[in-house]
């Protein structure tokens, strides 16, 4: 099984370790997810801009080392507020994809019309959030 | 009268709260997921020794106790049990959030969002986070219920 740790720099960031408290044990409850972790290559970053807290994930097929703040290059980086943080892990995962077609699933796809959501790299590594989503749902 | 924070009689007056609060009622309706236990750190001196001055918390705070925890025993939108107890007692609880005095205060004040504070590291969290974020409308009730007690703070 991979492994998710917090870079020593990354120990006071609070969304660091929900980030790494929640993937560990989404894994946990759905021990098919790990093949998700594997799959993960790169980095992607999270900026929860209200309250100007950011981390990446660096992911290396299996190992995942999260650090605070921007690590460029990324290829992906999701961009929102706080609160929208946790409601994307709440979009639910059916037939092992992310099901947008629930009162969540729209709420999420109204906030990335509308701009309260940004994912940078979401045309170009549409697999990697597919995975990513998948570790960060709690369904 | 305003209660002074954390004694017992804030935590019965907490517990009383919780049950008239029907946003709770509501949202903590399908929770079957254990104890909840909040650590308030006195971490601040100042607190510390205002809080030894208190007629009721001098009587209720040991001399070498600095945290007070508070354990709440919900299931289905009801506190069964709300009671004082100690940090080891309190750190048994299937979920733990811990802050130190000046961040519990913020939060009591709804100068601090107690989501965006875990985010942000000022109140840490232990236990399953998929269960928590599955309640989180129920988190924010909880702590809307203990806004709404008329609170006495030590060091003001």
């Amino acid at each position: 099984m991979g492994q998710i740790t917090l870079d020593k720099g990354a120990q006071e960031n609070g969304l660091a370790a929900m980030i790494r408290d929640l993937m560990s044990q989404n894994i946990g409850n759905h021990p098919g997810r790990a093949k998700d972790l594997t799959a993960l290559n790169g980095n992607i970053a999270i900026s929860a801009r209200d309250i100007e807290v950011s981390l990446t994930l660096e992911c290396n097929k299996g190992s995942v080392v999260i650090y605070d703040g921007i690590k460029q290059p990324c290829k992906l980086t999701i961009e929102t507020d706080s609160d929208n943080i946790l409601k994307l892990s709440t979009l639910k995962i059916k037939a092992g994809l992310p099901y947008y077609f629930d009162k969540t699933g729209r709420e999420i796809l109204g906030m990335l019309f509308n701009g309260k959501l940004k994912i940078q790299g979401l045309l170009k590594h549409p697999l990697l959030l597919t995975h990513i989503t998948k570790l960060f749902s709690v369904y | 009268m305003a209660i002074p924070f954390p004694s017992e009689e804030w935590i019965a007056e907490y517990k009383v709260k919780i049950n008239s609060n029907p946003n709770y009622k509501e949202s903590g309706a399908n929770w079957e997921h254990g104890t909840i236990a909040l650590i308030l750190e006195l971490d601040d001196e100042n607190a510390l020794q205002k809080a030894r001055l208190d007629p009721i918390l001098s009587k209720q705070l040991k001399a070498d106790e600095t945290a007070v925890g508070v354990w709440l025993d919900l299931y289905h939108g009801v506190c069964k049990e709300a009671k004082r107890v100690s940090v080891d007692e309190a750190n048994k609880a299937k979920f733990v959030i811990s802050g130190g005095y000046a961040r519990w205060k913020a939060v009591l004040k709804k100068e601090l969002d107690p989501v965006k504070g875990m985010m942000q590291g000022k109140l840490k969290l232990k236990g399953d986070l998929p269960t928590i974020v599955r309640f989180v409308k129920a988190a924010q009730d909880l702590v809307d219920s203990a806004t709404m007690i008329d609170t006495k703070f030590v060091d003001e």
